[in-house]
């Protein structure tokens, strides 16, 4: 029983072939997508670096000016 | 009768009595124009790091469209596999996903594998099938096609 042919109408078949053109047409559009959404969160990474970055440095300049303020020079 | 008392005079103090408690204390700052530059910079970084803030917003909301477009064209993919493949061609043992279109009408999660395709009525749902969430439908139909899958191979 599972190994009998399938026979499928020509009619039939021509439909069957614009709706998987139609669905590859789909599955690309989704493919654009999800590369915009991956691109999105890689810009998202990256600025997660940024402020990083950004943090240490107002992080070094606060100890800095507390080290000035709190130890001033010896005479 | 109740007598007024006198508020008790406050006692004037005087400049120089305050100046003892909390004296002016004075530091030497060395290298001034440096503490001033870091000062700055450190409010610049600030300001760039709430600008980096306001672009993180907007990519987020950019994001969340695109999430919205991805579910509409995945739910067009699924409804041009559902309706148009199945339509045009032979019918086998899959049920139809049909479903997350239209859950209004929920179908009860233990099928018969050889059941046919055909939309089945719905037999007696129950109230909680009724409020079952989509993802537990979108389960159940994972859970069934790969039983089915199973029975292939």
């Amino acid at each position: 029983m599972e190994r009998m042919p399938v026979f499928v109408k020509v009619d039939e078949y021509n439909n069957v072939v614009n709706v998987i053109k139609s669905i590859r047409k789909k599955v690309e559009e989704a493919k654009e997508t999800l590369a915009k959404v991956h691109e999105y969160k890689n810009e998202e990474d990256h600025q997660l670096e940024v402020w990083n970055n950004n943090l240490n440095e107002v992080e070094k300049k606060v100890e800095f000016i507390e080290r000035s303020l709190s130890e001033p020079e010896n005479y | 009768m109740a007598t007024k008392k006198a508020a008790p005079k406050q006692k004037a103090v005087s400049p120089e009595k305050v100046r003892d408690k909390n004296p002016v204390l004075t530091v030497q700052i060395s290298e001034a124009r440096m503490l001033r530059k870091e000062i700055l910079e450190s409010v610049r970084e600030v300001i760039i790091f709430m600008q980096g803030y306001e672009r993180f917003r907007k990519l987020q909301e950019d994001k969340v469209a695109l999430f919205a477009k991805l579910r509409l064209q995945l739910r067009d993919i699924n409804r041009l596999i559902d309706s148009g493949l199945r339509k045009d061609l032979p019918q086998g043992k899959l049920r139809p996903l049909s479903k997350l279109a239209m859950p209004e009408k929920p179908r009860a999660q233990e099928m018969p594998l050889e059941r046919a395709p055909s939309p089945a009525p719905a037999e007696m749902p129950s109230s909680e099938q009724q409020v079952r969430s989509g993802l537990d439908e979108l389960e159940a139909q994972l859970q069934d096609i790969e039983n089915q899958l199973r029975k292939v191979a």
